[in-house]
């Protein structure tokens, strides 16, 4: 067996060796992140909801061209369908560290509150993972079923919800003017179409890339259109006070983005995540900065963050998390298919 | 039957003895406060304001951070109380980010930890063990099993944790640790279905008002007669 990317991936087993450290200490030493009772959710959460967010995108894309049939992504269903597992892999591997034990993601499964946005997006999330586990165990024994194209659209519809839904987990708290509202699931949901097309952009090579460039051209657009509307908005309304300069280059970003993606395909990818990350961070840690009620290990009512090392070491280790996942799958079912 | 209380603003002289009773009572870590106060000031000398306004779990009927909880670990419990399983506690947080009186805390290192040492406080005296091995107790020497009957004394790393409104004490017929502490008489404590209560005749006589009361939340903490002097 031939292994592409080597650097890529000993750069990756460098990083879960890194932030798998930090990830060990937070689950059975102490606590490492920055945290506290104001700011409640920080990096790792963030880390969590790109990566979610972006395999969100991978599996809307993948499963609505592989229902219209569209020729550049059925050639590359297996590149697709590992990416967006990988993405989630990588995803929950970022949530366990955040939640302080990778046995609590299936705890929550076994207590059900089904009025509980965040109940609803860990299931469908898992959801998620075993469909798209299903659709490549599929492709990895060349099975073809009739109900294929029901898994197919069910992959669609449980993403699509799974997108809309993380939104309203900020969305739903009614009393931080930051997060509450429907725009909260409208965000995240562009976001994950963005970032997934961006993520196919930047992991494909070859001229068919005609239908994503398209799509990215769309979606950047829209992704454009709806921050400088909520930025608009957040102008004129009583929120915390936050620095203008940084939604203005969120938006610049993302204008550059569209402007170049058809020129510059890879290059406009890479800015656009940068930008999608640095909106999501924004949103995650804006919604907290103004402090509720009493709290005793502070005085004051607005705080600011600054991400510590073992937050940035989670980062990275799910990022290398889910670039080693996708690898194995991508480089691993031909090899295994090649046995058969 | 739903428990609720009234504090009376003008009754309060901020002594925080409520904010000690409950932490003697309910062993909370050396960082949490089940009952504790918000100090607002303002203003330019001459006019300048000052409240101090003593604040714990406001056991909201539509309370967010139940809706909130993927597991059910903070549920509404008899009497309109909203309580917590730590049990069921997966350490999400999303009780803390949706509870809009920011009065819900995370352990977010291993709680009571000093009891566990082997070095006296003072030279000569007793630690937290010797103490134990002399009395033959167990757990903390700290923690009170009476409140151990209804929410663990000895918390786990990675769980939240909030006033139940001394649930253990109300099922005894008795007041929460502090109401009872209160040496002015401030906190009342009652049946809010029951019109003849205490709480219900003063929440009518001074219009008394939750915080926040335009989240719809129908908190069950309710303030009376906001201290606002007047300069002549």
């Amino acid at each position: 067996m031939q292994i592409q990317h080597k650097s890529l991936l000993a750069i990756s087993v460098l990083g879960v060796l890194f932030g798998g450290f930090f990830a060990i200490e937070e689950w059975f030493f102490h606590a490492s992140f920055a945290t506290t009772d104001a700011m409640i959710w920080t990096l790792p959460l963030l880390s969590y909801i790109f990566l979610a967010l972006a395999s969100t995108g991978v599996s809307i894309l993948y499963a609505y061209g592989s229902l219209k049939q569209i020729a550049s992504i059925e050639k590359h269903k297996l590149s697709l369908l590992g990416l967006a597992l990988g993405l989630l892999i990588g995803a929950f591997a970022a949530l366990a560290t955040e939640m302080g034990s990778p046995l609590h993601l299936f705890w929550l499964l076994l207590s059900p509150n089904f009025i509980s946005p965040i109940w609803w997006m860990g299931t469908l999330y898992s959801i998620e993972l075993g469909l798209l586990a299903v659709k490549l165990l599929m492709l990895l024994l060349d099975k073809k079923s009739p109900l294929d194209i029901y898994l197919t659209y069910l992959t669609l519809a449980v993403a699509a919800l799974a997108g809309l839904v993380l939104g309203s987990v900020f969305g739903t708290v009614i009393g931080r003017e930051g997060f509450s509202g429907l725009d909260a699931s409208i965000l995240t949901l562009i976001c994950a179409l963005s970032t997934g097309v961006a993520m196919i952009l930047l992991t494909q090579s070859g001229d068919d890339r005609h239908f994503y460039i398209s799509a990215a051209r769309w979606l950047f657009a829209l992704l454009c259109l709806f921050v400088t509307l909520k930025w608009l908005y957040l102008m004129r309304a009583h929120v915390a006070i936050e620095p203008q300069w940084l939604h203005l280059t969120q938006l610049l970003g993302v204008l550059l983005a569209w402007l170049s993606v058809k020129a510059l395909p890879r290059i406009a990818a890479a800015l656009l995540l940068v930008c999608v990350f640095s909106i999501e961070f924004a949103f995650v840690i804006q919604g907290q900065l103004a402090v509720l009620g009493p709290k005793t290990s502070w005085f004051g009512s607005v705080v600011n963050y600054q991400a510590n090392l073992a937050e940035m070491g989670i980062f990275i280790f799910s990022i290398s998390v889910a670039i080693i996942a996708v690898n194995i799958i991508v480089q691993g079912v031909p090899y295994l298919q090649s046995r058969r | 039957m739903k428990y609720g209380m009234v504090i009376d603003q003008q009754k309060c002289v901020g002594c925080t003895a409520c904010v000690f009773a409950c932490k003697a009572e309910n062993h909370t870590p050396e960082k949490i406060n089940w009952c504790d106060k918000i100090i607002k000031q303002g203003g330019r000398y001459p006019d300048i304001q000052f409240e101090y306004i003593s604040t714990m779990c406001n056991h909201c009927d539509d309370a967010p951070c139940v809706k909130g909880c993927p597991t059910q670990a903070m549920h509404k419990a008899e009497g309109g109380l909203t309580l917590h399983d730590p049990d069921k506690c997966i350490g999400c947080k999303a009780c803390m980010v949706n509870c809009p009186y920011g009065v819900i805390s995370f352990n977010w290192e291993k709680p009571h930890q000093r009891w566990q040492s082997d070095i006296p406080i003072v030279t000569g005296g007793f630690s937290g063990q010797s103490m134990l091995a002399a009395t033959g107790g167990v757990g903390s020497p700290q923690s009170n099993p009476e409140s151990a009957n209804q929410y663990p004394s000895i918390r786990s790393r990675g769980t939240v944790e909030k006033c139940t409104f001394c649930a253990h004490r109300l099922k005894e017929g008795l007041n929460p640790a502090c109401v009872d502490a209160c040496p002015s008489k401030a906190r009342i404590v009652g049946d809010l279905d029951d019109p003849d209560s205490d709480v219900s005749k003063l929440i009518n006589q001074y219009d008394g008002q939750p915080l926040r009361p335009e989240l719809g939340t129908n908190a069950k903490v309710f303030y009376i007669r906001r201290y606002t002097p007047q300069r002549n």
